[in-house]
């Protein structure tokens, strides 16, 4: 089968010189178009080592990536890195360019013309919450972590690269401001439908931000590639299942949206059951029937509030059962 | 005579003096720092390299600079080339010292994000390295200057131009009521031109260095 493949990985194999063992080897993996494919795994198993060798900053000792269907080897690397778009956890934005200046440092390496230029950088920064008329003349020392990182990834998206790189790039950033980040960078996605290789330690993360994950093994090779819902609920390894660690049901049940599972009628809803819209995840669901003394939440519709049907402990353990099943369907 | 009125009556002399102080240490920076920079800019990423011209400059660093004036009498006589030379190679040390450490210091993100979106290795070095290194780079400039223009007095023992003739005459006559008047005067040149270096350089660093970056 021909799969709509953007980035194909084909046994991939990186040793650095001099050390004793290859820092990944084997890979065999490929990112459909336009879906996010998170790295996930212990440090130094070789995730950063993957993704640099997709722009050419690392090459691979043996094996082929192909972008495109071409190979990127035999691409020019200056060439393929300007059509890339590359976040890092440290940000690097350049601290003697001014904000506009840092997003505007690809379209100039190829030649844009200053209106162009200009138009694309205010696009963007109000695209990331950091407004041109606000920030564009500021340095880097002068905004936050979460607001450096915004306008990093605004960089990265100036030339409207498809492919973006993305190396644990809300690592470095509070809890709150990366759940934040997290959810924008979803919400962005949803929109441009970009070839994302996003690079995280934590599964968590992973799962959130990942249409399909692989799960790197603390000895340099590919354990699991599946969707996030697979990998919590059929690890293929111990070690996947230790990585994943407790709680893959709870993790689960963040994946899939109350108005995706079958209701119950609420024709005999107890008075004093929570009430929860039918966007809810189903976490959330668990969460208010364990505040309650219900042994179910009325679902409301998504817009308005009509009452549209019930779920019980009984039909969540069901869904989470149902979503494997399907899940198997859809691998055979 | 009181010491402002000596200073009045050969102000003539104290203003021609100056001009020759400032040209022979502006000369021998520009020279410094065509030698500094450059050696720099070659050796940075090269340990080995990097640590013996670090050495050698620090040698000739270290030898008295008015045995190195009289050591190049020989080759270069009695003159005002001889003190470009020693002055340049005084100069090459700290300057060499501070490039060193500001090619060496850039952030590491930012070059690798400059090499991440494609910046060809030429801009990497001039459009992030070496722009992120010029305010040390600048910083080893200013301490060179002044240095320079304390060491040139020294230059006028092999009869170079500069400040130098007020002192060494004002010592060659201790016990005259002239010679504190001379040495003064000297004195008061070279702070003011070292005022000047010091105004200069602050300029410049007002002009060349991004806020971000001070
Ligand atoms: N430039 C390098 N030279 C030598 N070894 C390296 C280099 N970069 C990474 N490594 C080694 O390769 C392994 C994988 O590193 P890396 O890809 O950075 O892991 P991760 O991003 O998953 O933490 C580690 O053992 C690391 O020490
Ligand atoms: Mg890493």
């Amino acid at each position: 089968m021909i799969d709509d493949a953007l980035i194909a990985f084909e046994g991939v194999t990186k040793t650095y010189p001099g050390a004793g063992r290859a820092a990944i080897s084997g890979l065999d993996f490929r990112i459909p178009r336009g879906a996010i494919l998170t790295l996930v795994g212990p440090s130094g198993c070789g995730k950063t080592t993957t993704m640099k060798m997709v722009n050419r900053l690392i090459e691979p000792s043996s094996g082929r990536i192909s972008l495109d269907g071409k190979d990127v080897s035999k691409v020019d690397a200056t060439a393929l890195r300007r059509s890339i778009g590359y976040v890092i956890q440290q940000v690097g934005l350049f601290p003697h360019h001014t904000i506009s200046q840092n997003v505007a440092a690809v379209p100039r390496l190829l030649g844009w013309d200053k209106r162009r230029t200009h138009d694309r950088v205010a696009e963007l920064l109000d695209l990331v919450g950091v407004p041109m008329s606000d920030f564009g003349d500021r340095y880097p020392a002068q905004l936050s972590g979460g607001q450096a990182q915004r306008v990093g990834v605004a960089r990265a998206l100036a030339a409207n690269p498809d492919v973006l790189l993305m190396d644990e790039p809300f690592g470095a950033i509070d809890p709150i401001t990366r759940v934040e980040l997290q959810g924008e960078l979803l919400r962005l996605q949803r929109e441009m439908h970009k070839t994302i290789l996003f690079v995280t330690h934590d599964i968590d993360e992973a799962v959130k931000m990942g249409d399909r994950i692989a799960v790197f093994d603390s000895n340099a090779t590919l354990a699991q590639y599946d969707t996030p819902d697979a990998v919590l609920a059929r690890p293929a390894s111990d070690f996947v299942r230790r990585f994943v660690g407790d709680g893959a049901a709870l993790q689960r049940l963040k994946l899939r949206r109350i108005s995706d599972v079958p209701l119950v009628d609420f024709a005999d809803a107890s008075a004093d059951a929570p009430r929860i819209a039918g966007s809810s995840t189903l976490h959330q669901a668990l969460d208010a029937l364990l505040h309650s003394h219900a042994d179910h939440v009325v679902v409301t519709a998504v817009d308005g509030g009509r009452p549209v049907g019930t779920l019980s402990f009984d039909r969540l353990r069901l869904a989470l059962r149902e979503a494997e099943g399907a899940e198997r369907e859809v691998a055979r | 005579m009181t010491f402002w009125e000596f200073l009045f009556s050969r102000g003539d002399d104290f203003v021609e003096l100056g001009g020759q102080h400032i040209l022979i240490v502006g000369a021998s920076l520009v020279l410094a720092t065509i030698v500094g920079v450059g050696l720099a800019m070659l050796v940075y990423r090269a340990p080995a390299f990097r640590e013996l011209t670090l050495a050698v400059a620090s040698v000739i660093f270290t030898i008295p600079s008015f045995a190195l004036l009289v050591l190049l009498i020989s080759p270069l006589g009695l003159s005002t080339v001889n003190v470009l030379v020693v002055l340049t190679l005084y100069g090459v040390l700290p300057i060499l010292r501070n490039a060193v450490v500001g090619l060496r210091g850039t952030d590491p993100a930012a070059l690798e994000s400059a090499k991440g979106i494609g910046l060809t290795p030429a801009q990497q070095f001039w459009n992030v390295r070496v722009p992120l290194a010029w305010p040390v780079i600048l910083a080893g400039l200013r301490v060179a200057s002044l240095m320079l223009i304390a060491i040139a007095t020294l230059g006028y023992t092999v009869l170079g131009p500069g400040y130098g003739e007020f002192i060494f005459t004002g010592l060659y006559r201790v016990g005259t009521p002239v010679a504190l008047n001379l040495v003064i005067a000297g004195l008061l040149g070279v702070v003011l031109v070292g005022v000047l270096s010091e105004a200069l350089f602050t300029i410049l660093r007002r002009l060349t260095v991004p806020q971000s970056l001070s």
